[in-house]
């Protein structure tokens, strides 16, 4: 297990975009799949709607979109901002990094240091520990993170594993230095024997026939599933023991949004309040990355939100890889809080 | 442990005690069954009971009784 703890650093804003278009479930399912197979999905997973980038627009679109919101309503200086990572499974190019053109797009400076990142679902604990070390290390001081998807256009809309599952949203988050920050705690697992059971496309020679496109996705949910629900359990106990903090002192529990049921299934299991451990999958659908700002923005603004006196959150990351990632750490005050259309 | 197991099946079919017995069939409509479930049931077997379910004699289980068989040895 990777660990670090940080201090004097802080999540300062997010803000959130979707795209304009949306979907209801029935009207997403019905040409594929039987009505008793949509309401199961709807029960059990908890999607209900989605919204989805027209063909005009892709993934820097919304990111930008939502990385304007919180820059605009925060009233934050971009040339103070010297770091930004861009995460996203469906980049708006190979090469090069679409951080780049997001750098140019907001007006951000020249000495700005820029990546990308393709983590998946992990990608929003993994991309904001990532800014807390560059802030530590001093290569930056002020840091931008997006997590922007746009998941439908690479999902088979005939794939009853994900057709009605994933869908797309993007969310910018501002992590800056505080010398009034208290700690932060972040843990990482990856095992790599699962690296072709959630996959998009390859180079890699000889190719597996079966994940070989770059079309659509592929996700072997049942072994998903059995890994994280037999690995988070511990995990989280592990990362809770970390930050020297027991579970009954943390104020909501933030997982990725990928299934109501797996997410009530492992809160039951590690003793959570069902009402600490909140959902919003049937707002967004599965976005991915972006799927914990999004319940931020939803889901705790009085908590959380501007004006608010904060709580302590822990926040969990899980996806291909297989790769889980997460967090304790104080959350409040935060600018912007927004979820824009576009 | 015939009552443990029924406390832990209801738990993951997000049912009641009272409305599953050893006669039960789970696999079905009624608790909304899908493979997300199944493989909470075997995770969740394996580590309260301790022991190691082959994924392919989880498959051939029906009633909630031939779980109990399953933990049994």
């Amino acid at each position: 297990m990777a660990r670090v703890k940080n201090a004097g650093i802080r999540i300062s804003g997010i803000a959130c975009a979707v795209p304009n278009d949306h979907i209801d479930i029935h009207e997403l399912g019905s040409p594929y799949f039987a009505d008793d197979f949509i309401e199961k999905i709807h029960k059990n997973v908890g999607a209900k709607n989605y919204y989805f980038t027209s063909d005009e627009q892709c993934s820097g679109d919304i990111g930008i979109a939502a990385a304007e919101e919180l820059l605009s309503s925060a009233g934050v200086d971009r040339g103070s901002i010297d770091g930004l990572i861009f995460n996203s499974q469906t980049p708006d190019y190979v090469v090069p990094p679409t951080s780049c053109r997001v750098q140019e797009a907001l007006c951000l400076p020249r000495g700005c240091f820029t990546m990308d990142s393709n983590y998946g679902c992990a990608g929003y604990v993994q991309c904001v520990m990532i800014a807390f070390q560059l802030i530590q290390t001093g290569l930056s001081g002020k840091v931008l993170v997006i997590n922007a998807e746009c998941h439908h256009k690479i999902t088979s809309r005939t794939d009853p594993d994900t057709a009605l599952i994933f869908a797309d949203g993007a969310s910018a988050t501002l992590i800056e230095k505080d010398d009034g920050a208290g700690e932060a705690f972040y843990q990482t697992l990856v095992d790599g024997k699962y690296v072709e059971n959630l996959v998009l496309g390859n180079f890699k020679k000889p190719s597996n026939p079966a994940i070989s496109d770059f079309e659509h996705s592929f996700m072997d949910g049942e072994t998903l599933s059995k890994f994280m629900f037999k690995e988070i359990p511990p995990f989280v106990k592990e990362l809770l023991e970390f930050g020297g903090i027991g579970a009954e002192r943390i104020d909501t529990f933030l997982f990725h949004q990928a299934n109501a049921y797996m997410i009530r299934f492992l809160a039951r299991r590690m003793k959570l309040p069902l009402e600490k451990v909140p959902t919003n999958i049937g707002s967004f659908g599965n976005t991915s990355s972006p799927s914990i700002p999004l319940l931020i923005c939803e889901k705790t603004p009085e908590l959380f939100g501007a004006g608010s006196k904060g709580g302590k959150a822990l926040l969990l990351s899980y996806g291909a890889g297989y790769n889980i990632a997460g967090a304790v750490l104080d959350i409040g005050g935060l600018a912007g809080g927004r979820i824009v259309k576009v | 442990m015939e009552e443990k197991l029924i406390d832990l099946v209801a738990e993951v079919l997000e049912t009641e005690h009272a409305n599953l017995s050893l006669d039960t069939e789970f696999k079905t409509d009624e608790f909304d069954w899908d493979s997300l479930k199944g493989y909470a049931i075997l995770v969740t077997l394996e580590e309260e009971f301790g022991v190691s379910i082959e994924v392919e004699d989880f498959i051939a289980t029906k009633k909630v009784g031939d779980l109990l068989r399953l933990v049994s040895g």
